[in-house]
């Protein structure tokens, strides 16, 4: 039983895509961080 | 096909540049450090984004860039898969980050609530696969520097290890957990944008049918779904990363550094936000068979794909990469080792009677100290990183149960806890050496299961919470 190519392409589109908005929310959060006053 | 290299010059460039940024940062985050709780905890109040970001900094290592690709090269797509089941051990590690807090409003290592909660015997076997598995991950991280270096510049690897232990020695030194987690943040955001970068080229070059189409003439036992090995590592590293986080210091220390009600939510955002990126960093060793490169160790078919995807600028791009990734994870490493030493040995064994300003100076020493035993211990390359890793599978998967029952069960005692974790570690040991790396976490953790059960089902007293307030204490 091999992994087809539609699914290879799923799992990397979709894991590549969550990554891409990791750095996005990261600062995100910081600003509203930082806005608060409740970085450390 | 060799992948492209840069010249000694321009690699020596890129970390005096990167030594020279982090170590001002590291001063100027330090100078704010008062107290041993500033320098060891960063103030026991840091806020969700900067706690976020570096549980998930710390967890992607030069393993996550490096290892992820070797295993996707050695078991296919339980590879990348069966990897990025080690953010189970963020998730899980979650709601004990909270009660951690809660239990231990004063603590500092992981060492201080084992031996409050089970005594001296467990606190001994817990401190010694602590220690053997923090030495064990900085090892392999700087093998991993000396490895990049040498696999993407004319350096040494001598030299590549040098500095990058030098770098993050010196600045975890300057500004202690403060500037580790600030640092954590800026190499999060560089390490993701670099692996997204490479994925995104890798897939305009090598298209999925061409990779597809590639691998299944030539390698088809890297897409076979029922690969027997490979299944067994992907179960095997689930209960590997959740050993390895419940037990290290490293985040321990973080559970008691959040500020009050930040563990739970930080921890299982990052566990969340980890989960992709080893397939992300893994799919490119798939497009090795395509693209003609032979790495010289499998370990660095990663680098080695994406400096070939890339070209000049790439090996640069890789180099920084890599190199963040390294140092996110050793200056955690190195930061959450030290408190481990300074309370659990220097404390509590060598000067019960220290003050914060002795064990602050000593906390300092220790880091040297490591930094040194480092460089000795990795000077000869003993072991590729994968074997170097999942040796130390067969220890920290003896320690969930233990870990788990004693967070959140007041029945089992230290002599049950003890006996777990060595029976479960020499049992995941003859699981390594007479099966294969890929059980040995999954024995030990069974074993180590099967005899806490047996101690809860004997279990004739029950542990007074109360008793973790006043922690952390010294041996008597």
């Amino acid at each position: 039983m091999y992994l087809s190519e539609l699914a290879l392409t799923l799992i990397v589109v979709l894991a590549l895509g969550i990554t891409v908005c990791v750095p996005l929310y990261l600062l995100l959060q910081l600003c509203l961080d930082l806005k608060g006053k409740r970085l450390w | 096909m060799q992948a492209v290299q840069i010249d000694s010059t321009s690699a020596l460039l890129i970390l005096c540049a990167f030594g020279v940024a982090w170590l001002a940062w590291g001063w100027y985050l330090g100078r704010k450090n008062k107290t041993l709780d500033d320098f060891a905890l960063a103030g026991r109040n840091v806020g969700f984004a900067l706690a976020t970001a570096t549980a998930m900094a710390t967890w992607i290592t030069s393993n996550t860039t490096l290892v992820a690709p070797q295993l996707t090269l050695q078991f296919g797509v339980w590879g990348m898969l069966g990897y990025s089941m080690a953010a189970l051990g963020l998730l899980l590690f979650a709601p004990l980050a909270e009660r951690i807090r809660k239990l231990m409003p004063h603590g500092f290592t992981s060492g201080d609530f084992i031996l409050a909660r089970y005594g001296r015997a467990a606190w001994a076997v817990f401190i010694i696969i602590s220690l053997c598995y923090a030495l064990g991950w900085l090892v392999s991280l700087s093998m991993a520097g000396g490895l990049l270096l040498s696999a993407l510049s004319d350096l040494s690897y001598l030299t590549g290890m040098t500095a990058i232990l030098l770098i993050c020695v010196g600045y975890t030194l300057m500004g202690g957990l403060r500037a580790v987690i600030a640092t954590d943040f800026v190499q999060s955001i560089v390490i993701i944008i670099g692996v997204v970068v490479i994925a995104v080229v890798c897939i305009n070059t090598v298209s999925f049918e061409t990779l597809h189409t590639e691998l299944s003439a030539r390698q088809p036992e890297l897409l076979n779904l029922l690969f027997p090995a490979a299944i067994m590592f992907f179960f095997n590293n689930v209960f590997f990363g959740i050993g390895e986080i419940f037990h290290s210091n490293v985040w321990w220390s973080r559970a008691f550094a959040f500020a009050p009600g930040i563990g739970r939510r930080s921890y299982f955002t990052a566990g969340l936000l980890w989960l992709p990126i080893p397939i992300v960093t893994g799919f490119v060793a798939l497009a090795a068979v395509t693209l003609g490169v032979v790495p010289p160790s499998p370990d660095m078919v990663g680098p080695m794909v994406a400096a070939k995807l890339l070209g000049d600028i790439g090996a640069v791009f890789v180099f920084i990469v890599v190199f963040s990734a390294l140092a996110s994870s050793m200056d955690s490493l190195l930061a959450a080792t030290s408190d481990l030493l300074t309370q659990d040995v220097f404390r509590k064994l060598l000067r019960p009677d220290s003050d914060d300003m002795s064990l602050l100076k000593a906390s300092k020493v220790i880091i040297v100290l490591l930094g040194l035993a480092t460089w000795l211990i990795s000077l000869p390359k003993l072991a590729t990183l994968g074997a170097l890793l999942n040796f130390t599978g067969a220890f920290v998967a003896s320690t969930i149960w233990p870990i788990v029952y004693g967070i959140f069960d007041r029945r089992l005692t230290g002599k049950w806890a003890a006996l777990a974790m060595t029976l479960g570690t020499v049992s995941g040991l003859c699981g390594y050496f007479l099966v294969g790396f890929y059980v040995a976490a999954i024995v030990s953790c069974s074993v180590s299961l099967l005899v806490c059960r047996v101690g809860l089902a004997r279990a004739t007293t029950l542990f007074d919470w109360q008793q973790l307030q006043e922690a952390p204490r010294v041996l008597k």
